[in-house]
């Protein structure tokens, strides 16, 4: 599914830098607006292992959808929801440190389990349109999670908890306190280098998860999957189990990405009980397709320089904005400008790779009829 | 019938699967319940004999460090689990102390209140223990 038709020219050079447009962009413009916003490499190295750590999880939750052919999955965020969910309850039952989080992970879980098996269910029936009907999903569960948190707990759902309660008696803060969790995996297991702190146990975590992508790629369900996102009718017609296939890889995603969530918000510590999770799946997809992945191909690698790439300009830019402009709010502006745009350019770039393709085959195989007739006539 | 069997089999699985499931949330939290532990250095009446207050003592509860609990005063800790380890050090006015250290359990919606003067002077009756208010 690499596109082919874009990378086969004959430079190595130019093949890699067509393969790779838009992370060498990023690296290009970094080069630039790293010594303009004039932060020390230390500052810089503690925010990027920070931010590796808090978002990774959230990114990998993605690599399944896409070895599947679903594409990109923004229904990350109906896990992000469960994960809240899950944290909202392990606050209440006053749970504390890791075994808080595990708890929360426990409580998310099924949760997560049935918006994945519903949202599965829904994108088998919107086949080919799976990205912008799973964004439409979240917004859909979005619904549906505000109103049970705004109305149904502490009314319906027993939350007891005065510091988790509007002052009404039932509904859910707008922002809640972490203090219990924050930075409990984290400090779990960390290490300072040099005054650089680096999260090992948090890493850990994520080379686990790294590892078990990997080695699920090479199970059979992991093979239908890769077949099932290169052409669905030959792997239904090779006895697979389209349409389960593709449910299971969104259920997949959607744990994940609850177990992202509670390691996203541990290390924030703080929840946004209603807009949170709202940001998740741009972030986590920009992220993805900063680091050189397509709606069709994600690799772990694109998973990390996506993120360095990507918090890097987060990281930089409104103090770059700042000295070039003289106003750090232009820095902001571009920083919701690279999340949105990347997104656009790169579906465009695959939109238009896709086409590209198309047109190539249809010729190579009007070509190859047309020589085909040829030989007939001239035999 | 051998569909049968598997599909009974794989439900027992399920079935076993969330009682693993529920069994490691109570656990974790059991494990994880944070509990309020009250340290007072007060007069106390234990058994009908009563136990003055009458020197600083400093506290440590599960690695929590109180620091100094003036007469009549009372510190609280914040501290998980259901095994707890409380260590006191009354420190009299000639700069000699005493030290003590006791170990106590608590359940999950527990919430403890220790007597320091009489953490010294008695076996039993220096743990007072309440249900937490939800």
């Amino acid at each position: 599914m690499k596109d082919q038709s874009l990378t086969r020219a004959k430079n190595p050079l130019v093949r890699f830098v067509i393969s790779n447009a838009v992370p060498i962009l990023f690296v290009i413009l970094l080069i630039f607006a790293v010594p303009l916003s004039g932060f020390s490499t230390d500052y810089l190295l503690n925010e990027i292992i920070t931010r590796l750590g808090r978002n990774s999880f959230l990114v990998i939750s993605l690599l399944i959808p896409v070895m599947a052919g679903m594409g990109l999955n923004f229904g990350i965020v109906l896990g992000a929801m469960a994960g809240q969910i899950g944290l909202i309850f392990m606050l209440d039952w006053g749970v504390v440190g890791i075994p808080g989080i595990v708890l929360a992970m426990l409580i998310g879980t099924p949760i997560a389990i049935l918006l994945g098996m519903l949202a599965g269910m829904i994108l088998n029936r919107a086949k080919g349109r799976e990205m912008v009907t799973s964004m439409i999903l979240g917004f859909f569960i979005n619904g549906i999670y505000q109103l049970t948190i705004l109305y149904g707990m502490g009314s319906v759902i027993p939350i007891a908890s005065d510091k988790l309660l509007l002052p009404r008696g039932y509904g859910v803060r707008n922002a809640i306190d972490l203090i219990s969790i924050r930075k409990a995996l984290d400090n779990m297991w960390s290490i300072e280098i040099s005054g650089v702190s680096i999260p090992l146990g948090v890493f850990a975590i994520i080379a686990a998860l790294c590892i078990f992508v990997f080695w699920f790629t090479r199970t059979k369900l992991g093979q239908d999957m890769r077949a099932v996102g290169q052409d669905m009718q030959v792997a239904a017609t090779a006895g697979i189990n389209v349409d389960r296939t593709r449910t299971l890889s969104i259920i997949i995603s959607t744990v994940l990405a609850c177990y992202g969530q509670i390691i996203f918000l541990q290390n924030i510590g703080t929840i946004n009980t209603y807009n949170s999770h709202d940001q998740v799946g741009t972030f986590a997809i920009a992220a993805l397709l900063i680091g050189g992945a397509s709606v069709a191909k994600a690799t772990i690698p694109n998973v990390f320089i996506g993120i360095t790439l990507f918090h890097l300009t987060f990281i930089v830019a409104p103090r770059a904005g700042k000295e070039l402009l003289g106003q750090a709010q232009i820095g902001e502006f571009f920083r919701v400008f690279v999340s949105y745009g990347i997104i656009a350019i790169s579906l465009a770039l695959y939109a238009w790779r896709r086409q590209v393709e198309k047109e190539t085959e249809r010729r190579q195989a009007k070509a190859a009829i047309k020589a085909a007739v040829e030989d007939g006539t001239g035999g | 019938m051998g569909q049968e069997a598997d599909r009974m089999r794989r439900n027992i699985i399920r079935v076993a699967l969330v009682v693993v499931l529920v069994a490691l949330g109570f656990g974790l939290y059991v494990l994880g319940k944070e509990h309020t532990i009250f340290v007072e250095n007060k007069d106390i009446v234990v058994d009908g004999v009563e136990y003055k207050s009458a020197n600083t003592i400093n506290v440590i509860v599960d690695d929590i460090e109180l620091e100094d609990v003036k007469k009549g005063k009372r510190k609280v800790a914040y501290s998980a689990g259901p095994w707890h380890r409380i260590k006191a050090v009354e420190v009299f006015p000639d700069g000699t102390t005493r030290e003590i250290e006791r170990k106590f359990t608590l359940s999950p919606n527990d919430t403890a209140v220790i007597n320091l003067v009489a953490l010294f002077e008695v076996e039993e009756g220096w743990l007072t223990i309440e249900q937490a208010e939800r």
